[in-house]
């Protein structure tokens, strides 16, 4: 191991967490080092991962120094030490690098710092967070810094304005809980790594938090404790009188509209007319940090974006067929779904189905289980379309990839979108009478190694179109467009310009049909390629 | 000069086993983080070299939802080569793999075939012994491998061997 104080600091890491344990599972040091990642419980998670270490070693004679626990898109890392284990919480796999500095800080809190919390003060009288170890947290930050401090946030004080702060810092005159990091870089004239670092030591020694942890782009829905701040009667709401006066009045608005489908920007345009913006983010900004409130999740977005799919489709049916064999095609889907937390959302209403956008449901639910979910909307969309009358598909197509361009294409971003193209790819094998092609596809000189994404696109179009729509298709494509598509290289596509190129082929390929329409918005948005303006909707 | 196999395989196995991850992997050496249900048939080709003579692996992935078993069963037209996924954090997925090589049977007369175990890096969740792969492998009388895309391990080995495996049957 290595024991010397490097003094430099990582800028850039995926870590949210670092917790260290003591062999029987008890929590010796916890640290969060992203301000917006949601709090582990120190306590629970000490036992868990001891009763993990034990069971890898016993289980599977595992004997690594190091292992990891994958939890789909939280990565836990298990570093062993001599009398303490280092869990660190990521986002994505660790680097030698980071690993290295982990190991170190494992080294130096065993030798340095274990003696001074042993015997440990913490017993079920104390909470765990009030033996914290500041000092060894301030080394932590200054190896690794904060995580993704955004130039947007605000920084304020947690302790009271009169209290004299013990801690030195450079930024002292600096955080007045109006201005945010990159005022504070420009007004003190300090770096930003120097800014960055000096917050990540306020922050270790938790005389600091943020205000303003979320974009105008997030999707805001409420926890099951949010009720107690619309309660008048509530201490939660009594102490609001108190803290920030005024603030119980605004909550009450907001809470109708922090409906897990209403982005922060949409929510401020509705209350903009009644209500100050900034009287309105600071609401916000208390309600997540008191974790009442908070952002969707990557995964919970795509979740949104199909349940909002699946319910535009309804209504799409509706308007296309009749509401009786709308409602009888999503009854006949639903005798087969199985998974309680989708079924618990759809309801009857009248002879109406409705989607509820209630995310309580998926709180505590792990990410794996998450796509699982996004997965079984997915089959919900797919089967309700294909029960639908073949003869009205095309128009039904037709109207759905209008509506479709509108709510869902426009109002959500490119990594949202992930995963959706195979519904647009679906309703294109519904909707192509032909069989379809199963030989071999002629690939030619097409590449699948791209280098840009033009060319990724090209490639997907051309295989994926192959086989819906066989490959005659393509060959009228090639002509109409005047493109040798798969018989050169999609960069030597150039004739009089590459992009008019590929533009026609973009063209040729909308004509195909609605569902080719509804394909290519999607693969071009999620590859931030503009349209042809005819292909537009 | 040797001569270039086009061979068709295509990839079947219980939903989130990673059946499009792996493709992804093989063909352009990347890891797709995010999961999503492959609704019909994805497609993917490789220029390989396996021993001496050079292939052109296309690829077709199937979607594995109930609901899509007749759109499948188009597309099995003409395989020599069927990868059996499953993923050994999932016992439901293992318990799965003769099911689909039911359905397989159903549908191609002649093919080779070989068992495909998934998501070997998580250790901690892992729940399928090698041992027990490798047993229903031998049940079903073709080769058995462990490989993990996440990390890139074995992947290229698993379609060299099924590539191998339908070459040397044509000799």
């Amino acid at each position: 191991m290595d024991f010397t104080r490097r003094c430099y600091t990582l800028q850039s890491h995926a870590i949210q967490a670092i917790l260290i344990t003591d062999k029987g599972g008890s929590p010796r040091f916890y640290m969060q080092l992203d301000p917006k990642a949601l709090n582990m419980d120190p306590v629970m998670a000490s036992s868990f991962f001891a009763a993990i270490d034990m069971f890898s070693k016993k289980v599977f004679d595992e004997s690594n120094p190091v292992c990891h626990v994958d939890y789909g898109s939280r990565l836990f890392t298990l570093l062993n030490g001599v009398k303490t284990n280092l869990i660190a919480v990521s986002i994505k796999s660790l680097g030698k690098e980071v690993i290295d500095v982990l190991d170190s800080l494992l080294a130096e809190f065993e030798l340095d710092w274990l003696e001074i919390v042993d015997p440990f003060e913490y017993n079920f009288d104390t909470s765990f967070v009030d033996v914290y170890l500041e000092a060894f947290g301030e080394r932590v930050m200054e190896r690794l810094s904060l995580r993704l401090l955004s130039d947007t946030w605000v920084p304020y004080y947690t302790i009271r304005p009169d209290r004299p702060i013990a801690i030195q810092s450079l930024l002292r005159d600096y955080i007045n809980g109006s201005s945010n990091v990159k005022e504070i870089v420009e007004v003190s004239n300090l770096s930003r790594r120097e800014v960055v670092l000096e917050l990540s030591k306020l922050w270790a020694h938790r005389v600091v938090r943020f205000r303003n942890m979320f974009s105008f782009n997030d999707f805001m829905t409420t926890g099951t404790q949010f009720i107690r701040y619309v309660q008048a009667t509530s201490d939660e709401t009594k102490d609001l009188q108190t803290l920030h006066p005024g603030m119980e009045g605004v909550i009450p608005h907001l809470a109708g509209l922090i409906d897990g489908r209403k982005t922060v920007r949409e929510i401020l345009a509705e209350l903009g007319a009644r209500h100050d913006e900034s009287e309105l983010l600071r609401a916000l900004d208390y309600l997540m940090e008191v974790g009442v409130i908070q952002a969707l999740t990557p995964e919970k977005r795509r979740i949104l974006l199909v349940k909002e799919a699946l319910e535009l489709a309804l209504r799409v049916a509706e308007g296309t067929y009749s509401l009786s064999e709308a409602t009888s095609a999503l009854q006949l889907v639903l005798k087969e779904t199985k998974a309680p937390e989708v079924l618990s959302q759809l309801q009857l209403k009248g002879e109406k189905w409705v989607v509820d956008f209630d995310f309580k449901i998926l709180e505590g639910i792990e990410t794996r289980r998450l796509m699982i979910l996004y997965g079984e909307w997915m089959k919900i969309l797919a089967q309700f379309v294909q029960i639908l009358n073949p003869t009205k598909l095309e128009l039904y197509v037709k109207n759905l990839t209008t509506v479709f361009s509108q709510r869902i294409v426009k109002r959500y971003s490119a990594l949202d979108l992930r995963g959706f193209e195979e519904f647009a790819y679906w309703l294109e094998i519904l909707s192509t009478p032909t069989k379809p092609h199963v030989g071999p596809v002629h690939t030619s000189h097409l590449q699948i190694a791209w280098s840009n994404a033009m060319e990724e696109l090209a490639y997907l179009l051309v295989t994926r179109g192959h086989i819906i729509y066989r490959s005659e298709s393509i060959t009228q494509i090639q002509s109409a467009s005047g493109t040798p598509l798969i018989d050169l290289l999609p960069e030597e596509w150039v004739g009089k310009d590459h992009v008019d190129t590929f533009e026609r082929v973009m063209y040729e390929y909308s004509k195909l049909g609605p569902a080719a329409v509804l394909t290519l918005l999607i693969l071009a948005t999620q590859r931030a390629i503009l349209l042809p303006q005819e292909v537009l909707i | 000069m040797s001569p270039t196999y086009l061979l068709k395989i295509v990839t079947v196995g219980a939903q989130s086993v990673g059946k499009t991850s792996i493709i992804i992997r093989f063909s352009t050496g990347a890891f797709r983080e995010h999961y999503s249900p492959t609704l019909g048939v994805g497609f993917a080709y490789k220029k390989m070299e396996v021993g001496e003579d050079n292939v052109n692996m296309q690829i077709w992935d199937l979607g594995s939802q109930d609901f899509l078993e007749r759109t499948r069963a188009n597309y099995y037209l003409g395989a020599q080569g069927v990868i059996f996924m499953y993923d050994v954090t999932s016992w439901e997925s293992f318990n799965e793999v003769i099911d689909w090589k039911n359905e397989v049977d159903r549908n191609l007369d002649d093919y080779k075939a070989i068992l495909v175990a998934n998501k070997t890096d998580l250790i901690m969740e892992r729940v399928v012994s090698s041992e027990e792969g490798q047993k229903v492998a031998d049940q079903m009388g073709i080769p058995h491998t462990e490989v993990s895309v996440r990390l890139d391990k074995h992947v290229n080995d698993a379609f060299a061997t099924i590539a191998r495996n339908i070459i040397d049957a044509f000799q």
